[in-house]
């Protein structure tokens, strides 16, 4: 773990890219590097929280609001007690009248990512909620602004900013910049928080002659996924 | 600051070698914000990251309710509070004979072969909810969102909120239909930042790169494509890992 600048980050996309930083502006630089690092905290989870839900539990309230800076929600507790995740249509059918039902909360369920409902509702009131999450990423602006990561994020970050600006260019250096995708994948599988994640397959268009014995046309050769 | 829809804009400018903003013709602005629309609408749909709750009054007699438009589609029916299990006609017609004509408490629901936007009640309601009215009084929609809970009028001008029991009343929840975008400055209301800035600009690369045009790239269109069904994907894992709905 350590604390890398935005332009330590910088510098590592900037060599990958033969430090054509005219082809390749700063700014540019800048916002592809703060796209990753959201990506990155989207699947790995770097980034988490734990955020008190504003105000305490209203006597039989069922729907609360996620707490401000909690982009992901991963677990909510009540009065310090973890609650058991659910889903709306599992509840519906275990319990006919969970939106009324009453008592001590032990279960949540989500209501999209911005909304949550405890089952029973909070028969007192007065409970404090806290939500634990990934958290929103602070966007790196200036050159000395920070973010606490591990190394191998950012090589993560660094893999994928270079097929993220070679995009513009297309044809054949897009083309192997692209294949840099399955190393990507390879190492954020290993370090994604989401075991049901299927990550999206990305396919290499390959011209063929007869000569391979093919005929001529077009070859698709997976390339990562 | 929220994001705009400048951000995702600057950014296709960048990848179409337009930096200071479509002026060139291959793709116009318009185009770009219908893309941008249909990307939108293509996300929240397959994901449910925001997803709306409308309550409304069921009458005796009349099976058909509709389903407001901030709702895309209707992906669970509640009645007094109590879920719906959802049907479609030709399992109707199988268990039940004139299901569309006889009255009785409604035990199920479903929503094709009948107008868009709507959903039917099986058996048809045999009794009349609380009124619920809407905001929008005498115009519709007329129901409530956010809760299936809702305000009910009990004597005259007088409103309380009453519990799902109480009102017997028929809830839909699905997922939001976002706010079409028109202009640079307009937000992303329904979308966190983070995923807007990450992932959105890719459903609109991987269309202008697909489509019949001279942007047409299909290795590039390939990779935008993987790249914006990755955020796809990573919400899609995040609604199984905190329990499938059904």
């Amino acid at each position: 773990m350590g604390t890398f600048s935005l332009q330590q980050i910088d510098q590592r996309v900037l060599d990958a890219l033969d430090n054509n930083s005219q082809e390749f502006p700063q700014q540019q630089r800048y916002a592809v590097i703060n796209q990753g690092l959201y990506r990155l905290n989207n699947l790995c989870g770097f980034s988490q929280k734990t955020i008190a839900v504003p105000g305490f539990t209203v006597a039989n309230q069922l729907i609360y609001s996620s707490p401000t800076g909690i982009l992901i929600p991963l677990s909510v507790d009540f009065e310090g007690q973890r609650l058991e995740p659910t889903s709306r249509k599992r509840l519906a059918r275990r319990y006919r009248d969970f939106t009324t039902d009453t008592g001590l909360p032990r279960e949540w369920a989500r209501i999209g990512l911005s909304r949550f409902l405890i089952h029973p509702a909070d028969s007192f009131g007065g409970g404090m909620l806290e939500m634990t999450g990934v958290a929103n990423l602070t966007k790196l602006v200036q050159p000395g602004d920070t973010t606490l990561l591990e190394d191998q994020f950012i090589e993560c970050v660094v893999l994928w900013a270079k097929a993220r600006l070679l995009l513009k260019e297309g044809g054949k250096a897009f083309e192997d910049a692209s294949m840099v995708f399955q190393q990507y994948f390879k190492q954020v599988k290993v370090l994604s928080i989401w075991s049901d994640l299927s990550f999206p397959s990305y396919w290499i268009l390959q011209e063929t002659s007869p000569g391979d014995g093919k005929g001529a046309g077009v070859e698709m050769i997976k390339a990562g996924g | 600051m929220p994001a705009t829809v400048e951000d995702v804009y600057s950014e296709v400018c960048f990848d179409l070698l337009e930096d200071g903003g479509l002026v060139l013709g291959l793709v116009t602005f318009q185009q770009f914000i219908d893309y941008l629309n249909l990307v939108l609408v293509d996300l929240l749909k397959e994901t449910g990251i925001s997803v709306q709750i409308f309550t409304q009054t069921v009458q005796a007699g009349v099976s058909q309710y509709p389903v407001p438009e901030p709702i895309m589609r209707p992906d669970e029916a509640y009645l007094a509070g109590t879920l719906l299990e959802q049907s479609d006609v030709q399992d109707l017609n199988n268990r039940f004979t004139k299901w569309r004509y006889t009255p009785g408490y409604p035990l199920r629901w479903h929503n094709d072969e009948i107008p868009p936007q709507t959903v039917e009640l099986v058996p048809v309601p045999n009794y009349t909810g609380a009124f619920i009215r809407g905001t929008a009084f005498p115009d519709p929609p007329n129901g409530q969102f956010g809760d299936w809970s809702a305000s009910v009028e009990t004597a005259p001008a007088v409103f309380t909120t009453e519990s799902a029991p109480v009102t017997a009343a028929l809830t839909v929840v699905g997922p939001v239909l976002p706010t079409p975008v028109v202009g640079l400055g307009d937000p992303f209301p329904e979308i966190a930042d983070d995923f807007v800035l990450a992932y959105v600009s890719f459903g609109v690369l991987e269309r202008i790169f697909s489509s019949d045009s001279e942007l047409k790239d299909p290795q590039r269109a390939l990779w935008a494509r993987a790249q914006y069904r990755e955020g796809i994907a990573i919400l899609k894992a995040i609604t199984g890992e905190l329990g499938p709905d059904d």
